[in-house]
């Protein structure tokens, strides 16, 4: 049978033999990976090459080069014209080095809550407007809770079946039910 | 999408004999070939990805280039690709540079014919 990858960094461990070689290809392909961004946007955008090219009074030429840049090479005007011309802002983030997944939902629960508040600050006086808040809010909070209750449903560890149970019989008249207790007695 | 990658037979060794005298193109047509398959992870269509790396070969054969190589002359050279929408399956099929070019056109195309048939299409 065929030996089918889920990645293309899977399928470079089954082709390179040589394990440092097959390193330091995949940490190429990870040093593409903002230019691969920027790629995928503007394809989502439906925009060509020509188009952001004309878009941002440059070359077309540059576009291309811009999308296969190292991620250390890219200079920091051209990615933020690129991005605003589709429509997007650039957000950097410092996470701590040593964070754990739980620092990184904790983190994100309260930008979350920051953006609610922000949300209700935004409503002030105007009844209608604080009205469409709270049925945003309620929307939201409903969502969560259920996506939070479907990842508790994953966590749970499974139950262990037991090969065979064993359970009284079920009993049809009062006459084999009499007949049973006999037997058990 | 839950995309797979999936080569073909003898791609493996003719691959690695290629990659010896080509590292940089390699890595630079393997970095093309994750844009690539994550765009069908993304759900784009693979006759609607069209960015400069991607050739069009006929009957849904890509060729990947090695755009993006970290040399002053790259040589040109190619990595044939099959993206099958109806199993989600991303063929790999043969890599090339320009001399061979018109053998491994028809190589892939022979492949995807016969994977065609094999299903009925």
């Amino acid at each position: 049978m065929t030996k089918r990858f889920n990645s293309v960094e899977d399928m470079i461990d089954s082709i390179y033999e040589d394990k440092p070689q097959a390193k330091e290809t995949k940490a190429f392909l990870r040093s593409k990976q903002l230019s691969r961004i920027l790629t995928l946007l503007r394809t989502h955008a439906n925009l060509s090459q020509e188009d952001m090219a004309k878009k941002l009074g440059w070359s077309q030429s540059k576009i291309s080069k811009l999308e296969h840049l190292s991620n250390d090479d890219f200079n920091m005007g051209d990615l933020e014209a690129y991005t605003d011309a589709m429509g997007f802002n650039i957000e950097i983030s410092f996470p701590r080095k040593h964070a754990t997944l739980v620092d990184k939902v904790k983190y994100s629960f309260f930008q979350m809550k920051g953006y609610l508040d922000k949300l209700t600050g935004l409503a002030g006086n105007d009844a209608k407007i604080q009205n469409g808040v709270n049925k945003f809010m309620s929307e939201a909070g409903f969502n969560l809770m259920l996506e939070a209750a479907s990842c508790l449903e994953k966590g749970k560890p499974k139950r262990r079946e037991a090969g065979i149970s064993i359970r009284p019989p079920m009993l049809e008249s009062e006459s084999e039910r009499e007949a049973a207790e006999l037997l058990t007695a | 999408m839950a995309w797979q990658l999936e080569y073909a037979e003898g791609f493996l060794s003719h691959f690695r004999r290629f990659e010896k005298g080509h590292s940089s193109e390699c890595k630079a047509m393997l970095a093309n070939l994750k844009t690539f398959f994550k765009a069908l992870e993304e759900g784009i269509k693979p006759a609607s990805f069209t960015p400069g790396f991607v050739h069009r070969e006929g009957v849904g054969i890509k060729a990947l280039d090695q755009k993006g190589a970290d040399l002053k002359k790259p040589k040109q050279t190619r990595l044939y690709v099959y993206a099958e929408e109806e199993r989600t399956i991303l063929h790999v099929i043969i890599v090339g540079d320009k001399e061979s070019q018109s053998k491994d056109v028809l190589f892939a195309k022979r492949y995807v014919d016969d994977l065609r048939k094999g299903q009925g299409i």
